[in-house]
């Protein structure tokens, strides 16, 4: 176990570092000078060399990386450009409602999910099979900010019974119910779109259960079939169920950049989105950084988890 | 590769003994993939529907100039966002331009942003998948580490980051695409690559003194074709999205080019008096990513279904 475990864990380093260096390779692409970039042409040398100076710009990649990471892992991501503050307060304060977004959405893609998968792999070749697969197949294709759209189009234009965006209504201010209340919409954008590939995945791993013969047994002596189900099938099946949900973490977080833009929610995407349009690239760097790094520690531990749900996965790794 | 002293003879296995997948009899006869292929779509009317849609699509992006009713840069004050008429069968935008002519021309881009970076992620995936797969050790740790890094970044930050860092524009956005495409296509390739090279063909080829690159070329890039052919459709589908997003962020085709997302991103500020200027490019990309992902759905299953069931759990592993 413990083996395992060290495993595991180192195993994450090397992928740690790539971030790292990925997160912060992204400004070294900006054609030409970052400064320059940042302050626009018309800007004088004088400007462009103190603020090169001020970036650690002038001196060599290899130095200006260690430095960068010296401070991140100090909890110092720099200073946003845009709102004169630390970025690290900045980039946490708006994942926590990104959080918010895509735990809601995580919840209602793995309920609808899991139970469409479900009825589909009990009935499976029916017709509600072919129609929940193909319903699935809907979600797979739609584009969030599109659903999102639409979604706003009729709940909140036609029906007036939901806000059209925002996280509250600035008559009312911040409060729990409010912030519940605008999170309705975004959270079904996302949650729909995921539940299409849940429900996917949900099926065939149950397919593969409910063709174990226990189950085949089970039935043979007269067991109940929601004894079956729920007690066999949907117990051996939520090994893969947990990584699915694992698996819907980097993709919630994409989709949450685009749903969060479309409904003005004020999380990370929609600070990344605003920071890409002013420039503000140590925002960037930093919320590419804090999102990279939850979505490895999630990974970490989906892998962590499985392998002490089913200690075969513990073998296989020596 | 096996290196160069395992190599005692190099005698070439001939081509036509290697059971290549795609012209192995399947479980539904002895007919080959192609005819497979073609018998599921033609037998699927969703797939049938599927291949039409996308013909439909490409051949109007073709023939823009001589399908499209209107220019789709001239503004026209006198007709802004009015609703589908005999005059503009979809409509017009916020500056009056026609909506259908603009979705016509608008599919030169569109697909020419999912199609090119699908194509070369594809090709540049499966070379580092082969690479990590059938050479092992080293490289495949650090083909993979690079991989798991990169999938690490949410999909579309990711390429948000680098299509800003870059500067907004049709090649750049492109290029983000490419970069965020590849790691997936090398996971996938890597995992089919491992399972043939335990094959018996293989180990004979290596057995009979085949040199490393004769059997990567004669037997495992051929055995890997279905499964690119099969990823490569559906991953089409995902790019049409991903391309459409930089497209809604700003970061695609800059205006007053027309381009599905950027149509999309362009009408949200007009949802309340005209929603079909935003809604109308939103079907037709979900329309078309539909049509990639059942035509996708329909050559995997025409292919080999059981192999790559087994793929998605490995790449998933």
């Amino acid at each position: 176990m413990l083996r395992f475990l060290l495993r595991r864990v180192t195993g994450v380093v090397p992928v740690l570092i790539g971030v790292t260096i990925v997160a912060f390779g992204i400004i070294t692409l900006i054609p030409g000078d970052p400064a320059t970039a940042i302050l626009g042409p018309q800007a004088s040398g004088e400007a462009v060399a103190s603020l090169r100076a001020d970036m650690g710009l002038d001196r060599p990649l290899h130095v200006q990386y260690w430095r960068w990471l010296s401070d991140a892992l100090h909890g110092d991501l720099g200073t946003s450009i845009r709102f004169g503050e630390p970025v690290a307060p900045l980039v946490i304060d708006r994942f926590v409602n990104t959080l918010w977004l895509a735990g809601a959405s995580l919840l209602i893609a793995t309920m609808t999910g899991v139970a469409a998968g479900l009825v589909a792999a009990r009935r499976a070749g029916s017709v509600a099979d072919r129609t929940i697969m193909f319903g699935s197949l809907l979600g797979n294709s739609m584009p969030h900010f599109w659903l999102g759209i639409l979604l706003i189009v009729l709940f909140s234009l036609r029906l007036g019974w939901l806000p059209t965006g925002g996280m509250f209504s600035i008559r009312e201010g911040p409060s729990l119910s409010q912030t519940l209340h605008h999170l309705i919409l975004p959270a079904a954008t996302l949650g729909i779109i995921a539940a299409g590939v849940t429900a996917r995945l949900a099926r065939s791993a149950m397919v593969e259960v409910l063709s174990q013969d226990y189950i085949r047994t089970a039935r043979s002596v007269g067991v109940r079939e929601w004894v079956i189900t729920w007690k066999h099938a949907l117990k051996n099946g939520s090994l893969p169920i947990v990584t699915i949900v694992g698996a819907q973490a980097g993709f919630l977080l994409s989709g949450a950049v685009l749903t969060e833009i479309v409904f003005a929610w004020p999380g990370l995407g929609t600070l990344m989105f605003e920071s890409i349009k002013q420039r503000d690239f140590p925002v960037v760097q930093g919320g590419l950084l804090l999102v990279a790094v939850a979505v490895t520690f999630v990974n970490l531990a989906v892998d962590l988890i499985y392998g002490l749900l089913d200690p075969r996965i513990q073998h296989a790794a020596r | 590769m096996r290196p160069a002293s395992d190599a005692v003879a190099p005698v070439e296995v001939p081509r036509d003994k290697t059971p290549h997948r795609d012209t192995d009899p399947g479980p539904g006869g002895s007919r080959s993939a192609s005819a497979r292929l073609r018998r599921r779509v033609t037998r699927d009317p969703l797939a049938a529907g599927s291949a039409a849609v996308l013909l439909l699509v490409t051949v109007a992006a073709l023939l823009a100039p001589a399908l499209a009713p209107y220019d789709p840069d001239v503004v026209d004050n006198s007709v802004r966002l009015a609703g589908p008429s005999r005059d503009h069968l979809m409509g017009t935008d916020q500056l009056g331009r026609d909506i259908l002519s603009r979705l016509i021309w608008g599919g030169r881009v569109s697909l020419i942003t999912a199609v090119v970076p699908a194509t070369v992620a594809l090709v540049a995936g499966s070379v580092l998948g082969i690479l990590a797969g059938y050479v092992g050790g080293w490289v495949d740790t650090t083909v993979m580490r690079v991989v798991d890094t990169l999938m690490s970044f949410p999909y579309i930050l990711l390429a948000m980051g680098i299509a800003a860092a870059l500067g907004p524009g049709l090649f750049n956005a492109m290029l983000a695409v490419t970069v965020v495409t590849i790691p997936i296509f090398a996971r996938l390739i890597r995992a089919a690559v491992l399972s043939i090279k335990e094959s018996e063909f293989i180990l004979a080829a290596q057995g009979l003194g085949a040199s490393g690159w004769t059997t990567v070329r004669r037997h495992v890039v051929p055995n890997t074709l279905s499964i690119m052919v099969v990823y490569g459709t559906l991953q089409t589908g995902r790019m049409v999205i991903a391309a459409a997003s930089l497209s809604f962020l700003g970061l695609g085709v800059q205006p007053p080019t027309a381009d599905w997302g950027a149509m999309l991103a362009s009408g949200q500020a007009s949802l309340r008096v005209a929603p079909h200027v935003s809604t109308v490019p939103g079907l037709t990309i979900f329309v078309v990513t539909l049509a990639f992902n059942v035509l996708g759905e329909a050559v995997r299953d025409a292919l080999d279904p059981r192999y790559v069931g087994d793929l998605d759990a490995k790449a998933a592993a």
